[in-house]
């Protein structure tokens, strides 16, 4: 199953979205999270589409739509996590870093969050380049099809570590995305590290005018996108591992491998799935009793395996 | 195409907003070089050749390289250039996807360079020179979009010293049935039996169609060439590559064919590596493989009887000047 971990800095912007997805607490000595499940139609983002059609405000979706969602014949479960982060990139990378550490399960980070942008307020917008101001080090998400996110604007997220008000309308400035980035992208690829933005400041309403109430309507105008970018996640092009993954590890827990032996064994797994079609049976495996006689066994009957076209 | 993203430096160029328009709909993002996106970390080969991105950039030098030393189809001045990276087909065999990390499309934007280069080697050279396209992209799979191929054989029509191979498995040839052919061109198909290419070269036109872009290459006087690379093992390998070559040759007048290469399947390991963590279900990528003069390969013994099962098939069909064992990695 899927998990997918937002990120917020402030508890403001963290609020909508734990009321919306119904997340619960999620005891950890230093970080602040929170989990819950969502079901999602599957693979076809555009029959996504008909379940929200009257969803025109966020404030108003409710649980019932999304267990609108949960009633579609086809479906998929996805874990979904929340990171309260704190302000900042430090904040962000580390406690990014700790999550991914402490829940390895997730394959997908969305940060979430108020921008400075010379756009309108309360627009909602996706990152196509995180850039850190300070080291000019970017770096590209691979976004869905415009279409699967309701044609979302994207702009540049250029992270600061201050305030900036030089609004453009091709930049949005925040404090986190790079911090998020830089440590997420050591575990996940940029398919999977997306940033959504929502206009909190531009020339006509200064930073200094945000309240914790305009940051909270603002994160919940842009759950919209935020479920449809979730749904466009390419989770379905990655290959399937868990149950060569799960035949290992049984076979693991009765017979010692070493370090070598255990790559050396999934790879074996997987080649007697492609070559024959299945895996080999866990008893059978289990009967040679040691780690270099199942090696020898498998070797031997791919020795024999032939691709017929 | 979903998103393109623009170097700066040609964003205003003719050639550049040609493209552009054909996708008006397609996210637009402004880049200062194609490198801080292509193969940049973090990036998955696999997942992006669901959902592939266009780039549009300049190449700067190193246009137009010299060719690996049995890389030839008789010539002594062989050289190769790629005006895009990857391919919008997805064959399972291909070394681009252990080679990038990224499966998004780079179009170089400045054909005039390429031809410069080529112009300058041709001119450098006593005996003619080769230029093989196609080696890091489809020749022709995206011409209806780039018009690469119309404008390169614009320039070789004026260089009779300068021989242009365009490799490809596309049937896109309008640009070329609908001007007259050109004596230094070849235009080379890669051909494998039609299983094969169901199974393992995914979004490729079939044989079948192949076969008609041939036909009607060669009926309207253009040199075509058959590329049988890579030769793939199987159960009944002999079956049907016998069935190939008799589909090829029964639609084809094989005395007018320029030249035909076989190809074993050959894979530097590093990239192999790669390609089998992306695709581990691949049947063609699990089967028993060994290290050979730092490619791996099927073991020598199936390869020569391979190489040579094709060899006498071909013999019933063409003659030995016809015939190079090119080879190269797939």
């Amino acid at each position: 199953m899927p998990a997918i971990c937002l990120i917020t800095a402030l508890p403001s912007e963290a609020r909508p979205l734990i009321e919306h997805f119904r997340l619960g607490a999620l005891r950890h000595k230093h970080l602040r999270l929170y989990q819950g499940t969502l079901t999602w139609p599957c693979s076809n983002q555009a029959s996504a589409k008909p379940t929200r059609t009257k969803q025109t405000n966020a404030n108003q979706t409710s649980a019932n739509q999304i267990s609108k969602i949960q009633k579609s014949a086809t479906s998929k479960e996805v874990t979904l996590y929340l990171l309260q982060c704190g302000v900042g990139k430090l904040n962000a990378a580390a406690n990014t870093g700790a999550m991914l550490e402490f829940l390895p399960s997730v394959n997908a980070v969305i940060n979430l969050g108020i921008a400075g942008s010379d756009r309108p307020l309360g627009q909602t917008l996706i990152a196509h380049c995180l850039q850190e101001k300070a080291s000019s080090q970017q770096w590209y998400p691979h976004l869905p099809s415009p279409k699967h996110i309701d044609n979302t604007v994207s702009v540049k997220v250029q992270t600061v570590d201050t305030p900036a008000y030089n609004y453009t309308d091709d930049i949005a400035f925040d404090m986190e995305a790079s911090g998020i980035v830089t440590a997420a992208a050591k575990v996940l690829d940029l398919a999977f590290i997306h940033s959504i933005k929502v206009v909190s400041d531009n020339h006509d309403s200064a930073i200094e005018r945000i309240t914790s109430k305009s940051i909270g309507t603002q994160l919940a105008n842009c759950i919209p996108v935020l479920n449809n970018l979730m749904a466009a996640l390419p989770f379905d092009t990655l290959p399937s591992l868990a149950d060569a993954e799960e035949l290992s590890r049984a076979i693991q827990s009765r017979i010692h491998f070493s370090i070598t032996e255990q790559h050396g064994l999934s790879q074996l797994l997987l080649r007697h799935k492609a070559l024959l079609g299945e895996l080999p049976g866990e008893t059978c495996l289990l009967k040679l009793a040691t780690a270099k006689s199942i090696r020898q066994h498998l070797t031997g009957k791919l020795e024999l395996a032939s691709i017929s076209y | 195409m979903d998103t393109i993203y623009i170097e700066k430096e040609v964003i205003s160029l003719p050639r550049t907003q040609a493209i552009l328009g054909k996708y008006p709909n397609a996210r637009h993002v402004p880049i200062t070089r194609y490198t801080d996106i292509f193969n940049a970390p973090a990036q998955n080969f696999r997942v992006q050749k669901n959902n592939p991105a266009l780039i549009l950039a300049k190449k700067h030098g190193n246009l137009v390289l010299p060719t690996p030393p049995d890389y030839h189809i008789g010539g002594h001045n062989n050289y190769y250039f790629s005006h895009m990276l990857n391919c919008i087909y997805d064959c399972r065999y291909c070394f681009l996807q252990g080679m990038y990390r990224s499966a998004n499309y780079v179009v170089f934007i400045n054909y005039d360079d390429f031809f410069k280069d080529i112009a300058t080697i041709t001119n450098n050279n006593t005996e003619p020179s080769w230029f093989f396209s196609g080696y890091d992209c489809d020749s022709l799979a995206l011409e209806p979009m780039t018009h690469f191929i119309e404008q390169c054989l614009d320039t070789f029509d004026n260089m009779p010293k300068a021989w242009l191979e365009i490799r490809t498995k596309s049937t896109q040839i309008r640009n070329l049935t609908s001007r007259t052919p050109i004596d230094n061109c070849v235009v080379a198909y890669s051909l494998s039996p039609e299983n094969i290419a169901k199974k393992e070269e995914h979004k490729t036109p079939s044989l079948t169609k192949r076969i008609s872009a041939l036909k009607s290459l060669q009926d309207q006087g253009w040199k075509i060439g058959l590329r049988f690379d890579p030769l793939l093992k199987a159960q009944n390998f002999e079956q049907l590559y016998s069935e190939l070559f008799e589909q090829v040759f029964s639609a084809i007048d094989a005395s007018l064919v320029h030249s035909v290469s076989l190809g074993p399947f050959r894979l530097p390991k590093p990239f192999f590596k790669k390609m089998i963590r992306l695709y581990p279900e691949s049947a063609l990528l699990s089967a028993n493989m060994s290290m050979r003069d730092n490619m791996l390969s099927y073991d020598e013994k199936t390869e020569t009887s391979m190489l040579h099962f094709c060899e006498s098939q071909l013999k019933d069909h063409i003659q030995p000047e016809q015939y190079f064992p090119c080879v190269s990695v797939s």
